[in-house]
């Protein structure tokens, strides 16, 4: 997916405007490459492998970096930058955005441009017609237990007659690995491979926990939530509610989980962005009314953090999306890419570029601040976005991501779509990530 | 002019007396070539570039796989031929997501899978193709606008097709509730291997049928007249027509159509992409991306020369058989 496809035209073309409003020196010009054959990551292999010297400045997934840090494939900011911006990076930015795009020693090798952090947006004025009060009750910051949650969106589903209560992106896909079984794993203290510190290695030396008794909860969840408590793997706890997310879910890609919200189908949907809140303010959608219509809250937890095996797991959690720009090694312009870098770093570009394309800044402490708190869209969410920006989860991107995404995407739809147990389908999952590990383990 | 002439006498006294006879030897040898040889001749310089070209990326692919896979680097070590040997002997069946060749479970192995859709489609295909193409034959009211009809499919981009076949076959799709309510498959389709290779081959026929008739309707009106005035002279049927004159005179072309849709059939990979992700039918090109995109070079190009062996092959036996039935042997 290119990054630009998804901003909006204003935004696209203020880029370099921004950046010169923002002190990059006039001499600088940018050319954004908006067309590409294939996807940008099969594109920037093939252009980096051929050591091509353009484009001189890449837009990088957050899950793509590694593998082309690994074969040196994108130069080494904490050698190419002053030492007081990489403070600035260290200190400031988000740390887990930052380290996306970290080598094994520790080197920085891009800085983050967007940090797409994603709560759970619901229908407040449908949860205030149902006698709930969203506000009072502080659901934009106090997160919610996927219990009281699943109470909450049967009883809106059932006294407004939402078709559906929540919807999320579960089609067999990478996205049930990096983002939507990610968030609600980690949600319940469970991980891939035992937690944040081994999220980028070492492969082939880190436990693999993706069959523990947190992971297996998580999985018994979602099939009490699609298929209820007839199912033999539910919860024991009927406390939580099941029926409320349609089983049709595990064949539909984010377009069609999104329309369900958009429509009014759904109290509830599990991800998006402030470039979504933007779709959402459409006059074909909720138009004058969004602000009303649209709530955000974090998203729920399993177990307290207190509660969790692992450091920095458990309680409300937000897979970790974005982009951070690196510089082509082979570019001859590397001193004007650097000037770009250290002009998007600056709190002057990054609220502006925020307010062009909806997209939050990487920079916490900005969403806190006048300029983005005052936007009169999104404003109202910045508190919400903050704490999900204080409980992020990265996906577990080393080289050999795209293979054990495959087999864990594989093997957690099998069972939430009840082709497996939670047990059976979970070891093996963790049959084949120790044999990739074990393959790769010595590179 | 004279002055032209002297000019003219004068350069051919430049030339060497040996090297003016050589010419003239060379000159008489092209003089007595067949046509033929002389055709071959004249086209020499157009292959040679041709197969350097067609042939360097194979090659290159070739050299790649003989090397392991590296994160740090574009080749890692020289291994020879053992990329190869740990496919097909399983061995990577855990970097593959696949297994290689698992008969047991055809549906989720990669060779399997990728013969299967292979043979069905292209059965299907051709068969449709045919009947497409003895009805666009015929002479009949509209037979234009059914002509651009079945070509549309052929025209529609594949991710769009993609697409089409995507939205169909969610849950809950127009195509999920018609064969689910026929008991063909699940309520998810697309999450099953078997009904994924199904709807994959439907989507293949319905865009490449048209394609197939076109080529098949070239043969058919090549077929001579004066063949069928004879049979009705001598009182054949239009079964009998069919089955001694129009059946065996389109055999030809019916070979090149399923040459043809076979080497489609078995390098597909963006209907596969577009409408299942690769995530449920493992065909041999999903697996040569798949391994790609995980920077795994030296297996993704075994795979992929594996591929070009598999489609060579093939389509020596169609040539094989292509040749023979030109000469009359089938």
């Amino acid at each position: 997916m290119n990054l630009l496809s998804r901003t909006p035209k204003q935004a696209v073309e203020q880029f370099e405007p921004a950046l010169h409003e923002a002190g990059l020196s006039e001499d600088i010009s940018i050319e954004l490459s908006t067309k590409t054959p294939g996807t940008l990551e099969e594109q920037y292999r093939q252009w980096l492998n051929a050591g091509r010297g353009s484009p001189d400045i890449l837009t990088m997934d957050v899950g793509w970096s590694i593998p082309f840090i690994r074969r040196g494939q994108l130069l080494n900011l904490s050698k190419a930058l002053s030492d007081e911006h990489i403070q600035t990076l260290e200190n400031e930015f988000n740390a887990e955005s930052v380290d996306s795009s970290r080598g094994r020693n520790g080197d920085v090798f891009g800085v983050p441009l967007i940090m797409d952090v994603r709560g759970m947006w619901y229908r407040r004025d449908l949860a205030k017609e149902a006698g709930y009060d969203p506000d009072g009750e502080n659901w934009g910051t106090e997160p919610k237990s996927w219990k009281e949650f699943s109470q909450i969106a049967a009883a809106v589903q059932k006294q407004q007659g939402t078709r559906y209560g929540l919807t999320m992106p579960f089609e067999l896909s990478q996205t049930v690995t990096c983002c939507t079984f990610n968030s609600i794993m980690s949600q319940w203290g469970g991980a891939y491979f035992g937690g944040q510190d081994y999220l980028f290695g070492p492969v082939g030396d880190r436990p693999i926990t993706i069959d523990e008794e947190q992971v297996l909860d998580s999985l018994r969840m979602l099939r009490t939530f699609m298929w209820g408590h007839d199912d033999q793997h539910s919860l024991d706890d009927d406390s939580f509610v099941g029926g409320i997310v349609p089983s049709d879910v595990l064949g539909w890609r984010y377009t069609k989980d999104l329309d369900a919200f958009l429509n009014g189908n759904s109290f509830a949907y599990t991800v998006g962005n402030p470039a979504f809140a933007k779709l959402a303010s459409s006059e074909s959608n909720f138009g004058d009314a969004v602000s009303e219509k649209l709530g955000l809250m974090p998203k729920p937890y399993g177990i307290r953090e207190t509660d969790s095996e692992y450091q920095n797991i458990g309680g409300t959690m937000s897979p970790l999306a974005g982009y951070n720009l690196s510089v082509n090694p082979n570019s001859n312009k590397q001193d004007a890419a650097l000037e770009v870098l250290r002009t998007v770093m600056t709190d002057d570009f990054l609220v502006k570029w925020f307010k062009l394309s909806g997209f939050l800044p990487p920079k916490p402490k900005l969403l806190q601040t006048k300029g983005v708190a005052d936007h009169p869209l999104f404003g109202q969410y910045m508190d919400t976005f903050s704490v999900m920006a204080d409980n992020v989860i990265p996906r577990p991107v080393t080289p050999i991501y795209f293979q054990e995404s495959k087999v864990i995407s594989q093997e957690v739809h099998n069972v939430v779509s009840q082709s497996k147990a939670p047990e059976t389908g979970m070891t093996d999952a963790k049959k084949q990530l120790a044999q990739i590990e074990e393959s790769y383990g010595q590179q | 002019m004279a002055s032209s002439n002297r000019t003219a006498t004068r350069q051919e006294s430049m030339v060497p007396n040996s090297l003016r006879r050589s010419g003239a030897r060379v000159n008489d040898w092209v003089e007595n070539l067949s046509e033929t040889k002389f055709a071959y001749l004249v086209l020499a310089p157009t292959l040679v570039i041709f197969t350097a070209i067609a042939l360097w990326p194979i090659l290159y692919t070739f050299q790649t796989s003989l090397y392991a896979d590296s994160f740090s680097q574009f080749h890692g070590a020289f291994v020879g031929l053992q990329n190869y040997v740990e496919i097909v002997t399983g061995q990577r069946g855990a970097i593959l997501i696949r297994p290689f060749f698992d008969l047991s479970n055809p549906f989720q192995s990669i060779l399997p899978t990728t013969i299967i859709y292979t043979v069905l489609s292209v059965v299907l295909i051709t068969a449709l193709g045919f009947v497409q193409a003895l009805v666009l034959n015929k002479t009949f009211r509209g037979r234009s606008i059914v002509r651009t009809a079945v070509l549309i499919p052929w025209a529609v981009p594949i991710v769009i097709q993609g697409m089409i076949f995507y939205l169909m076959f969610i849950p809950g799709g127009f195509g999920t509730q018609i064969l689910h309510d026929l008991g063909l498959v699940g309520a998810r389709p697309l999450s099953n291997s078997a009904s994924t290779v199904g709807i994959v081959t439907l989507a293949a026929i319905w865009k490449r049928s048209a394609y197939v008739a076109l080529i098949v309707l070239a043969g058919l009106q090549s077929i001579d007249e004066h063949l069928y005035d004879v049979a009705k002279v001598a009182g054949a049927s239009r079964w009998q027509q069919f089955r001694m004159i129009t059946f065996p005179q389109a055999v030809p072309t019916l070979m090149v159509a399923m040459l043809l849709t076979s080497i489609g059939s078995m390098r597909v990979y963006g209907q596969i992409d577009a409408i299942s992700n690769c995530s449920t039918m493992p065909s041999m090109t999903c697996a040569v991306v798949g391994t790609f995109n995980g920077s795994l070079y030296g297996t993704a190009s075994a795979l992929a020369f594996l591929t070009a062996l598999l489609i060579g092959s093939v389509s020596m036996i169609y040539l094989v058989v292509l040749s023979r039935s030109r000469a009359g042997g089938i």
